[in-house]
């Protein structure tokens, strides 16, 4: 019996250069040398099983990821898979759980990002947070086809919130995130700069948390 | 530089993986607790150098020691080293992320000439003076060693001391001086004295170069008690010999992104133009149980899907039946292809066309590498047409219907007749395609040639060849181009003009020193890289240094010439190269290695083929 089987990771420090596509032949991998017995296709070209919830762009780091497998042996329990990966698992990447699928990938609907400005300018911080507090957040956004087209960020953001703390703005903030809606958190820097602000000293994301459309953690 | 910023930094760049390091298998050692810090330095791009099977060796190898950390170091693509520079970031490791400045040695991998601007760039980077007379003290000895090592005189002035041969015993060693050398105080010129005193270790200032009025060498003297001549070091039993049972996987994708084994070194057939098959000599195999083991280890460790059964001719291994049999009583179960590199036409065979079936449809690539028999028999070869066309036969009946021929245009001797040869066997193995009876219906056949410019090596037969001018490349690849006469056939072709820097570099001397440098200093770097080479600038640093290329390209040399490399003895005897040269020139074959033995002189180690049983 196959048994379906959701991981949850964290993928911090240098991980975060790692692009989706190249996570995808990592896991595959990893799963490989954690001699995890997981399922492979059965056609012409082989290769084992394996989904991310939601690909998460190069630059960014994560608290909560996703992968999903297939596990071929069901005397290996959820426990030892995520003993096994931490076994084997690059510095930055710690695995947090598995267990089963309760959410099907399509009911992902957002995602709570943390957006890190640091700055020795103050003046830049406030204006920064007032930016972002704000109603117009203009920028242009590349679409899949490679059109671009004017975006409104503001209008997208579920829920904004805003902390300047010694030198550091911490914005908070829940965007569409899934396959039928995806905006990424630089866009709120992007619009910020298209205004002729300059870029902060230090700029950082992290996704925080997923979820679906009722605001409910995404498992 | 705090790690925040270079991260930072690492966003504006393409590719930031190639920088962070922490890949799988990558080795972080405390440095408090290590004694040698290794930087070794491939000059090229990070996929390039990963997918180098030396670097993974030795990396491995000398982490095996527990006061050796060896780090890796590629050569910063432009847009990276723009921001280095910016930023005053200089050219660091990838384990620890330390400048290249803090480490004790600093070892360069010379797999091609045309990464040489690539070293003096790498050094600047790291803010080391260049040339080894202006590095002082013991602290970053800069070393250097590979294939390219077999002419190492456009490096002398730059690099302190060169590994000629294999490393695996003669880098340790020499690691281990230093070690000693450093805790007794002793200087830079005393080491190197010492070092030049173990075997296949090559120091350049202890040797004088005269030259004769026309140009050429005059002589090669040793200072004081140097070796007159230096000789490669090779491995005696590569079964027992240290081979890694994992090494860094990388995160972005590579060229060669599979696990490698190695299956042996050398080559037994002795093609004319080929410097690896003389410079590797002797034929040394593993025996099929080693390997296989290797080979399971590795793609236990590494979790890559495919491994690569590596050799200079994996068809010519003795037991690669035995050797495919083992393997597939795992492979399969773990849902890993093997895939075989480097086939020959004369020993291809249904059998073995099943087994690189069985396990990953790749494309098929033969290298008759010119295109009439008697081209082939100057360049010994070894390879009728019929052998070729049975074996595109084969491939064509095992349901394949594209293969790839590899050729070189600019052989001796060769007539505008031998190139039009080669168009003649592609259209040959077109028609072969639709005269086959039972070919699959609807389908097309593709022939790619692919046609790139013959360099003249040091340690070849070929060795005294002048080189083609760029006017004749440039018109006999147009002669090809015009006598293409279907489009089932795609034919591609080198950049004629870094084979011409090429050749200068393969036989140039101790003045090429002043050559790399006025090339350095006008921004030449990536030379291999068509995006980067900029021949003009290359033209203007041979007139600045005052050094005419067409002396190194385009003259024949006597036989009793002294060569720049005429001092280092890679087993293979001059007299054997002439015998070589001269059956070359009378269109006469030398049989390989397994049948007959033709006294080149690497019998001298006493290991390999050299003492098979015929």
């Amino acid at each position: 019996m196959l048994r379906n089987v959701r991981i949850t990771y964290s993928k911090q420090g240098r991980m975060k250069f790692i692009s989706h596509l190249d996570m995808n032949r990592y896991m595959t991998r990893l799963v490989k040398i954690s001699k995890i017995p997981a399922w492979h296709t059965e056609g012409f070209n082989k290769h084992l099983y394996l989904t991310f919830a939601l690909p998460l762009s190069l630059g960014i780091t994560a608290d909560y990821d996703i992968i999903d497998l297939k596990i071929t042996d069901d005397g290996f329990s959820d426990e030892m898979i995520v003993d096994a990966l931490n076994k084997n698992a690059s510095e930055g990447l710690e695995f947090l759980s598995a267990g089963p699928i309760v959410m099907k990938t399509a009911e992902l609907c957002y995602a709570l990002y943390e957006l890190t400005i640091k700055d020795n300018d103050a003046e830049y911080l406030n204006a920064f947070k007032e930016f972002s507090s704000g109603k117009v957040m203009i920028t242009e956004k590349k679409g899949k086809k490679g059109k671009v087209t004017l975006l409104n960020v503001a209008e997208k953001i579920k829920k904004i919130d805003c902390n300047i703390k010694d030198n550091e703005l911490k914005i908070s903030v829940v965007l569409p995130a899934g396959n039928t809606e995806n905006i990424n958190p630089t866009l709120i820097l992007n619009a910020f700069k298209e205004l002729g602000n300059r870029e902060p000293e230090v700029f950082t994301v992290n996704r925080k948390m997923l979820y679906n459309a009722s605001l409910e953690e995404f498992k | 530089m705090t790690e925040e910023k270079l991260e930072q930094l690492l966003l504006k760049v393409q590719k930031p993986g190639r920088y962070t390091g922490n890949e799988p298998g990558s080795i972080v050692k405390d440095k408090s607790r290590v004694d040698v810090r290794f930087a070794f330095c491939f000059p090229d791009t990070y996929e390039i150098g990963m997918s180098h099977l030396g670097i993974k060796i030795l990396y491995s190898q000398f982490n095996s020691k527990d006061y050796i950390w060896c780090e890796r170091v590629f050569a910063p693509w432009t847009d990276f080293e723009s921001v280095m520079r910016e930023n005053n970031i200089p050219l660091f490791a990838l384990e620890s992320h330390d400048p290249v400045k803090d480490f004790d040695i600093i070892g360069f991998t010379l797999q091609y000439e045309l990464s040489y601007t690539n070293v003096l760039n790498m050094l600047d980077l790291a803010g080391i003076p260049l040339l080894s007379k202006d590095r002082k003290g013991l602290k970053n000895i800069v070393v250097a060693g590979g294939p390219c090592a077999c002419n190492p005189e456009p490096l002398a002035d730059f690099v302190d001391l060169f590994f000629l041969g294999e490393g695996e015993e003669v880098d340790l060693e020499l690691i281990e001086l230093y070690r000693e050398c450093r805790d007794n105080g002793t200087n830079k010129e005393e080491f190197l004295k010492l070092a030049a005193k173990i075997e296949g270790v090559y120091v350049p200032s202890l040797y004088d170069i005269s030259y004769n009025d026309d140009g050429t060498i005059k002589e090669i003297t040793p200072k004081g008690d140097a070796p007159k001549t230096i000789k490669k070091r090779i491995i005696k039993d590569l079964d027992n010999c240290f081979y890694p049972d994992t090494f860094p996987t990388p995160f972005i994708e590579i060229v060669h992104d599979r696990a490698v084994q190695e299956v042996f070194r050398g080559c037994i057939r002795g093609c004319r133009f080929c410097q690896a098959g003389f410079i590797y000599r002797p034929v040394r195999e593993k025996s099929a149980d080693v390997v296989n083991k290797q080979a399971k280890a590795l793609c236990g460790s590494t979790g890559y899907e495919e491994i690569s059964l590596s050799s200079l001719s994996t068809s010519d291994y003795s037991k690669l039946d035995d050797l495919l049999g083992l393997m597939f009583t795992w492979s399969e179960n773990e849902n890993i292809s093997v895939s075989l590199p480097s086939l020959r036409v004369d020993n291809f065979s249904k059998e073995l066309l099943e087994k690189v079936k069985k396990v990953k449809k790749s494309g098929l690539t033969f290298a008759p590498e010119a295109g009439t028999q008697r081209l082939r028999d100057v360049i010994n070869k070894n390879v009728t047409e019929d052998e070729i066309m049975r074996t595109c036969l084969t491939a064509f009946q095992g349901g394949y219907n594209s293969v790839k021929l590899y050729f070189m245009l600019g052989l001796p001797t060769e007539t505008d007749d031998d190139l039009r040869g080669i168009l003649e066997l592609g259209q040959k193995i077109v028609n072969l395609f639709y005269n086959m009876e039972n070919r699959p219906k609807g389908k097309s056949v593709n022939v790619s040639i692919s046609v790139s410019t013959f360099v003249p090596k040091p340690f070849t037969p070929f060795q005294y060849e002048p080189q083609d001018s760029l006017d004749e490349v440039e018109r006999k690849q147009k002669l090809l181009i015009e006598s293409q006469t279907t489009k089932k056939i795609s034919l591609s072709w080198h950049d004629s003009k870094t084979s011409i820097l090429e050749g200068a570099f393969a036989r140039g001397d101790r003045r090429f020193c002043s050559v790399l440098l006025e090339a350095f200093k006008l921004g030449c770097k990536f030379d291999g890289w068509g995006e980067c080479f900029d021949f003009l600038k290359w033209q203007q640093a041979f007139k600045n240094a005052g050094v005419d290329m067409n002396f190194y390209n385009r003259r024949k040399r006597e036989y009793d010439e002294v060569l720049p490399w005429s001092h280092l003895d890679y087993a293979v005897s001059t007299d054997f190269l002439i015998k070589e040269n001269k059956l070359a020139h009378g269109e006469t074959t030398t049989p390989n290695c397994r049948e007959k033995c033709s006294n080149c002189g690497a019998a001298c180690y006493k290991e390999g083929v050299c003492v098979e049983k015929r």
